[in-house]
């Protein structure tokens, strides 16, 4: 009994460094961070997103994603409606030339600490007889208000609900995946593809963006990056 | 001993929970759905920006405060339907909430002003 309860310990242990591991391990890449870091912005301004694909859908629906996943994460994230309206209103019609446009001046014209600049490099479903593949690239650039790159990020990320689970019995696969197949050629799933590849960037560990003011993980992210 | 055995298992899961957990900062309402059929399905856009205006309209200070952008955002939903005063005074509640957009807040309020005058 003694010898279980030791057992037991052990394994409970174990699993408290291994979970603890797996926090600490995945600490914030400094050097990668660091301009971040010395500028600890508050604001971000997302301008219109630029496309690359032929998908004339694309670039809004992303741009629609990207206040939640920001403001979450603590930043004020300018309205991004708004900022596309006032844009037009000054000529800047495509995204192409919003992104082509000087920081420092979009930054001075809305009074943003930081200007995010998306390009949407794939954005596509692939049909095939019973399954489809949805793919989505981005590349993600934050620049601050002075010019400098502070932070950037590529996301390449597919779905295929084939691959997702199987009954078993291979009559019920092949009449589930028709109608998968069916569902997503309707209404391919990019939407939440694409929340997921801006969570997998923006929350990453490593290499993600650290918590903006009002994240309550702010004061002790930047408690931890000094003591360390 | 069972004690000291619950209280690991709880400390095992709190931990992980921890690791993953984001309980959300703000409430969002519909936004994100509403941008998405702003952009993309004009037949039942004004419905939906009806919802919108209304969530924020009806929003009651909780908890949980209002996502940032989402009064200038009914603000600008205001002024495409030529309705300036009601523009203006999302804008002002959006700089109240957010000292982030005062600058730009201050300069649509006055611009929209200058406009009504």
């Amino acid at each position: 009994m003694n010898h279980l309860k030791g057992l037991y310990r052990a394994v409970i242990g174990a699993l408290f460094l291994i979970i603890l591991g797996g926090c600490a391990a995945s600490g914030p890449d400094k050097a990668f961070l660091q301009p971040l870091h010395e500028q600890k912005p508050r604001s971000i301004l997302v301008v219109p997103v630029k496309n690359e694909t032929i998908d004339v859908q694309a670039p809004t629906s992303v741009l629609a994603t990207l206040p939640m996943v920001l403001g979450e994460r603590g930043y004020y994230v300018f309205p991004v409606n708004t900022v596309k309206t006032l844009l037009e209103n000054e000529g800047y019609y495509e995204p192409a030339e919003v992104h082509a446009a000087p920081p420092e001046s979009l930054a001075s014209m809305f009074g943003a600490d930081t200007v995010l600049y998306v390009t949407i490099h794939e954005w596509k479903s692939q049909y095939m007889l019973i399954s489809t593949t949805t793919t989505v690239d981005f590349e993600y650039r934050l620049v601050n208000a002075d010019g400098a790159e502070l932070w950037r990020a590529r996301k390449q990320l597919s779905y295929n609900p084939n691959s997702q689970n199987s009954t078993g019995n291979p009559l019920a696969d092949l009449i589930s995946m028709a109608v998968t197949a069916a569902i997503e050629r309707a209404a391919p799933n990019y939407l939440p593809l694409t929340r997921t590849a801006n969570a997998q960037t923006f929350y990453n560990q490593q290499r993600g963006l650290p918590p903006g003011p009002y994240s309550p993980a702010y004061d002790e992210y930047y408690k931890q990056l000094n003591t360390q | 001993m069972s004690k000291l055995n619950l209280l690991a298992a709880a400390g095992v899961i709190m931990m992980l929970s921890g690791c993953a957990s984001n309980n959300g900062l703000y409430q969002w309402g519909n936004y994100e759905e509403a941008l998405f059929v702003n952009y993309h399905e004009p037949a039942v856009k004004e419905e939906m920006l009806d919802n919108y205006l209304a969530f924020v309209r009806e929003y009651e200070p909780s908890k949980q405060a209002i996502a940032p952008g989402l009064y200038a955002e009914a603000g600008t939903f205001m002024l495409k339907r030529g309705k300036a005063e009601e523009a203006i005074a999302f804008y002002e509640l959006e700089r109240k909430h957010w000292p982030e957009s005062e600058e730009l807040m201050t300069t649509l309020i006055n611009n929209l002003k200058e406009r009504t005058q």
